[in-house]
């Protein structure tokens, strides 16, 4: 609620003000530990990715120099189970639980990780709370994009939080590229860029309606094309909502006078035998229920209003001249077959 | 306490029994024209080498020896006035004195006002002259007097937008803002564009940086007071102005001559055009304000006097078509003097203040009103006694009664999802009984010494939670809740407050003052933004929020040149602040039922020297002033989610060492006046990244330390050019003209740095409010 109305109006300060690019000194902090997982009631493996914060200039692949080896990653129920995270041999960073644990509704799971210089992190036990069904599923279309939509119901007397995962298979058309046809139009994902995070403190009990979960963009040179859509609606914590939270406050910071103060955001992870010691990142438990739909954009209504809960992605207006299934995380040559 | 009073006032009726061996000139000193008090009048006479000054109500009273005199009456910007009295009795003397517009002419009066810096016991006080306040340039041409004050040494502000002002190096919210005593919580007009109070209802304005009166109390940093005209007695007087934002009128005079005046002054807002002109959907933006002054003044008769003040301001802001945001201020005061006699007057008044504000949401599905309120009841009374000239004794009491809903959340309309919530009000009480006296010991020495007792009570019915000890306050850590019932007091807090001003006078023309004062807030407006933002709410301290408390040191050198044409001063001072609220990293401050798991107290400290010289006199007047000043905070705890920067010192938002502000005016000839400003400033302190992270396959931003870096430095130069069509100083109709610059040379000055992930790289942006030169006509009609 609060975000909304601070960013449109930095909107209007923006055009009567100004904002330009500027090049600037940095500090740079010693690294420290980053876990970046999760885990559902979805099908094992679960992945779970462990780094070093790097410098400022540091890209966004977690190269070997980041990576965190020989750490030794152990998930715990509260029954007493327990299964191994081992590192991927061939991404560093990854640690992957195996194919048989499988982690339920209703149990509470904790997370050990012990690094090779013998420090300890850990997580307290967290519960894996169930999440409810997603009751519809519709779209509706702007000039760039199809726009995704659900309702679902809140559970009364409980303090709920949710995350919306979601992406799309659509249609890409590029100007050059190799020499088969798929190079110039291929099925490619869209995933999103924000997270999509909500708490039922205002409407504890009602009914969730018309929750924009996704953008799909609409290539100009395939307007018709269908849109292959799965949304993932998620339970996650308190912790993990508040985490969310400030991380996409902090992700779409505009400058505005009325920006919170920037801060380090401190997640779920911390140091066994020393609490001012934390690791950056987030550890969460989710219960998941899965929908999907297909949109025929010529079978949806076009609208004018605003998107409202999540922040569209930016509006490519130049079309790439490279193959599209390297220009574009690629799906195939052709559409999925079955979608359900 | 009613004992207390009672006691004291019996004592200083026996006191005044014993001083009646002279005999007593008293009387008003008017404007000849509106019929208006002149405060500051200095009133000689002939073979005396001490004078006095007319009070703020324009009333002087002195006790003289038996005899004849030549009573002379100076005032900036008035024509001197002499007459001749025998003094065999008690005697009454009002005096009008007409207004001087011939700026030239001014050169040559000779007015004990221009020494008003040496003779004074205060220090660290800022007076603006209402009829300069027009020549100084603005943004959009709106006279304002914030932006005014914030050319003064230690009056800052965050930022350009940024309401609110920042008095050295204290937060907004630690700025008592009265009008006519009447508290004004919201002091912005579109979010913090425009003050919220019209200037040309006003007839003075006086910020305190320090020493600030034992009258005040209940903010730590400064006391700005204003107030209002009180109508013209003698016939219908008022302007009309027109400018690019706002309308103003103004309209007094007498309702039943020399018994009943009136002053009313409206100002109305249509910032909407220029909103219209950006692109979609920002068009669709909305906004809208107005502010209304009024007040009546009864003369029962010469001693006893009742004046209504009312005061009421709305905004609201619109963004496209989906919420909208709104403040809405109502105060009404009503005040009885009573002269009981020459000695003797007694003051009361009863205040109500009922501050709304909140947002409203228009989606379909989630249609919804969250407002926020703070309703404040006060009542002053207080004795004024004036044994003697050199003597001014002051003792009073302030009683407030403060109920605060932090927020209100309802559905507009049943098929909404949004619920009602309904944060607990707050119910508080503060007394605060004082004495304060204003004593020329000698005509070297003076002294300003006072004290005041505060008491704070926090009261039920509420729900207290009671965290474990050795943890972090959070949610998790209640281990009991208590109710208090109806007016219960859950938490009491006070002390006592001394306040001291000392003056020596070296010579006629230099004197070294030293102030002392303690201050405790116990009302806090909770923002973890950097400038205060629309959905900011109060506070009052609780059973886990403990009230603010400075302690500020000051010390000055002043002396004036060539017969007062330039005044300087050098004022140092040192502030020492306990139980400052913090807020933990990423606080979740909005609609929080334990709010105070999310605030941790914090230290502060400040300390500056402001060094100042202007030139009163001539065609060309002006001022430089310039200041070195630091503002800190430390939080040190054992919890690293309350941790800050390691628990080390770290500025404040807005801690900006160098400040320079020089400003000019400079009379033409023939109504013409040209005025400049430059001003430069420090960047303030702001937190920049100092190492990424990879999430979800994405690079993330850290900001491990709080403000330790710093945005580039300000500065801008304003220019304007007046026109006043008056030929005579007699003349009542007449027109000024404005035309001003702001920014002359564009400079794209720094609000803010931002930093946000392009592709795979971080980029680094700078925010300006003005990019460009802003520049802005203004008339106004005068009848």
């Amino acid at each position: 609620m609060k975000r909304n109305i601070l960013f449109i109006l930095l909107a209007i300060f923006i055009q009567l003000s100004c904002v330009e690019q500027v090049e600037l000194p940095y500090r740079n902090e010693t690294p420290i530990l980053v876990v970046d997982g999760e885990i559902t009631n979805e099908s094992p493996p679960y992945n779970l990715r462990l780094s070093y914060s790097g410098k400022f200039v540091s890209g966004s692949i977690i190269t070997s120099r980041l990576a965190v080896n020989g750490a030794r990653v152990i998930l715990t129920d509260d029954q007493g189970n327990s299964v191994r995270f081992r590192q991927n041999i061939y991404e560093p960073a990854l640690y992957q639980s195996d194919n048989q644990y499988q982690c339920q509704i209703g149990r509470s799971y904790s997370l050990r990780i012990e690094m090779p210089d013998g420090k300890v992190y850990i997580t307290k036990p967290q519960l894996m709370k169930g999440v409810p069904a997603i009751n519809n599923i519709y779209a509706d279309k702007t000039q760039d994009f199809v726009r995704t939509y659900i309702d679902t119901k809140d559970a009364e007397n409980s303090s709920d939080y949710y995350r919306w995962k979601s992406y799309s298979i659509s249609l890409k058309i590029t100007k050059g590229g190799g020499a088969n046809t798929c190079s110039f139009s291929c099925w490619a994902y869209n995933r999103d860029e924000g997270i999509n995070v909500f708490a039922d403190t205002y409407i504890n009990g009602k009914d969730i309606k018309k929750r924009l979960v996704h953008f799909s963009p609409i290539d100009p040179d395939a307007p018709l094309a269908k849109h292959y859509i799965e949304v993932k609606q998620m339970s996650i914590s308190q912790e993990a909502y508040l985490f969310w939270e400030q991380y996409e406050e902090q992700r779409t910071r505009t400058g505005s006078i009325f920006d919170p103060l920037p801060s380090t955001i401190i997640g779920n992870v911390i140091n066994e035998k020393d609490d001012k010691d934390f690791a950056l990142g987030f550890f969460g438990v989710s219960g998941v229920t899965t929908r999907r739909l297909i949109v025929d954009p010529s079978q949806v209504s076009f609208s004018n209003e605003l998107s409202i809960g999540l922040v569209p992605p930016p509006v490519v207006t130049q079309k790439p001249t490279s193959d599209c299934q390297t220009t574009y995380p690629g799906y195939g040559c052709t559409p999925p077959a079955e979608w359900k | 306490m009613r004992t207390t009073l009672l006691g004291v006032l019996l004592l200083l009726f026996s006191f005044h029994a014993i001083s009646q061996s002279r005999f007593l000139l008293s009387g008003t000193v008017t404007d000849a024209t509106s019929g208006q008090p002149i405060p500051g009048v200095g009133v000689f006479f002939s073979g005396l080498s001490s004078g006095t000054l007319t009070d703020s109500s324009g009333k002087y009273m002195v006790a003289l020896p038996k005899g004849g005199y030549i009573v002379t009456m100076r005032a900036l910007g008035y024509k001197v006035e002499t007459f001749n009295i025998n003094l065999n009795q008690n005697l009454t003397r009002s005096v009008q004195l007409s207004v001087r517009v011939d700026e030239l002419a001014e050169v040559e009066i000779k007015t004990t006002k221009e020494d008003r810096n040496i003779k004074e016991t205060q220090m660290g006080v800022v007076k603006l002259e209402m009829k300069n306040l027009k020549k100084i340039p603005v943004v959009f041409g709106e006279t304002d007097i914030i932006k005014a004050l914030t050319l003064q040494p230690g009056i800052t502000t965050v930022g350009e937008g940024a309401g609110g002002f920042n008095v050295r190096g204290g937060r907004v919210d630690q700025n008592l803002v009265l009008l006519d005593g009447m508290p004004i919580y919201n002091t912005s007009h579109l979010l913090g564009f425009l003050s919220s109070i019209n200037s040309d209802a006003l007839s003075g304005v006086s910020l305190y940086k320090g020493g600030i009166p034992a009258q005040y109390g209940g903010r730590l940093s400064s006391l700005l007071e204003m107030n209002t005209k009180s109508g013209n007695a003698e016939r219908l007087t008022g302007s009309v102005g027109v400018g690019l934002i706002t309308s103003k009128v103004v309209l007094e005079g007498p309702i039943l001559k020399n018994k009943i005046t009136f002053m009313v002054a409206g100002r109305v807002a249509y910032p909407n055009f220029m909103i219209n002109q950006f692109p979609a959907p920002t068009d669709k933006s909305k906004a809208f304000f107005y502010d209304l002054n009024a007040k009546i003044q009864y003369r029962i008769n010469s001693k006893n006097i009742l004046t209504l003040n009312s005061y009421r301001s709305y905004d609201n802001f619109k963004f496209a078509d989906d919420t909208l945001y709104y403040a809405k201020t109502q105060n009404l005061s009503i005040q009885y003097s009573n002269l009981i006699n020459k000695n003797l007057s007694l003051n009361f008044q009863g205040i109500y203040c009922n501050y709304n504000f909140g947002t409203q949401g228009y989606r379909t599905d989630y249609e919804f009103t969250l407002n926020s309120n703070v309703r404040h009841n006060e009542l002053r009374a207080f004795a004024l006694y004036t044994p003697k000239e050199q003597l001014k004794a002051e003792i009073g009491v302030n009683a407030i009664d403060y109920n605060i809903s932090p927020g209100n959340l309802k559905p507009d309309v049943s098929t909404s999802s949004i619920i009602t919530l309904d944060l607990p009000r707050e119910f508080a009480r503060e007394v605060s009984p004082y004495v304060s006296v204003d004593w020329s010991i000698t005509s070297k020495i003076s002294l300003q010494a006072g004290a005041r007792y505060s008491i704070f009570q926090n009261l039920g019915p509420k729900q207290v939670f009671d965290y474990a000890e050795g943890q972090s306050r959070s949610s998790q850590s209640v281990i009991d809740s208590i109710s208090y019932g109806k007016n219960q007091v859950i938490k009491q807090y006070g002390g006592i407050e001394p306040r001291l001003s000392l003056r020596f006078a070296i010579t006629k023309s230099s004197a070294v003052k030293f102030s002392y004062n303690r201050m405790r807030q116990y009302l806090h407006l909770i923002s973890n933004t950097t400038a205060i933002s629309p959905v900011d709410f109060w506070k009052v301290s609780d059973k886990h929020i403990p009230p603010q408390i400075a302690d500020q040191l000051s010390f000055g050198i002043f002396k004036n040149f060539k017969d007062n044409t330039y005044e300087t001063s050098i004022e140092a001072y040192y502030k020492d602040i306990q139980n400052l609220v913090e807020y933990k990293n990423g606080a979740r401050l909005y609609f929080n039922p334990t709010i105070e798991t999310e605030l941790i107290a914090a230290k502060g400290k400040a300390y500056g020297i402001e060094g100042s010289i202007q030139k009163n006199k001539g065609r060309l007047k002006g001022s430089l002033s310039y200041t070195y000043s630091r503002t800190l905070a430390r939080v040190q705890s054992d919890f690293p989610s309350e941790q800050i920067n390691r628990g080390e010192w770290f500025p404040s938002t807005f801690d900006k060492p160098h400040n320079l502000a020089i400003s000019i005016q400079h009379f033409i000839s023939n109504g013409w006046t040209f005025s400049a400003n430059f001003v430069y400033a420090s960047g303030r302190p702001a937190t920049y990244p100092d190492r990424t992270y990879r999430l979800l396959g994405k690079t993330v931003i850290d900001y491990s330390s709080r403000n330790l870096d710093r945005i580039p430095d300000y500065h801008r130069l304003d220019a304007s050019l007046l026109k006043d069509t008056r030929k005579t100083p007699e003349q009542k109709k007449y027109t000024t003209f404005s035309l001003s610059l702001y920014n002359i040379y564009g400079r794209r000055n720094p609000y803010s740095i931002y930093f946000v992930r392009y592709n795979n790289s971080i980029r680094s942006y700078r925010l300006s409010v003005f990019g460009s030169v802003i520049p802005a006509v203004a008339v106004t009609y005068n009848f």
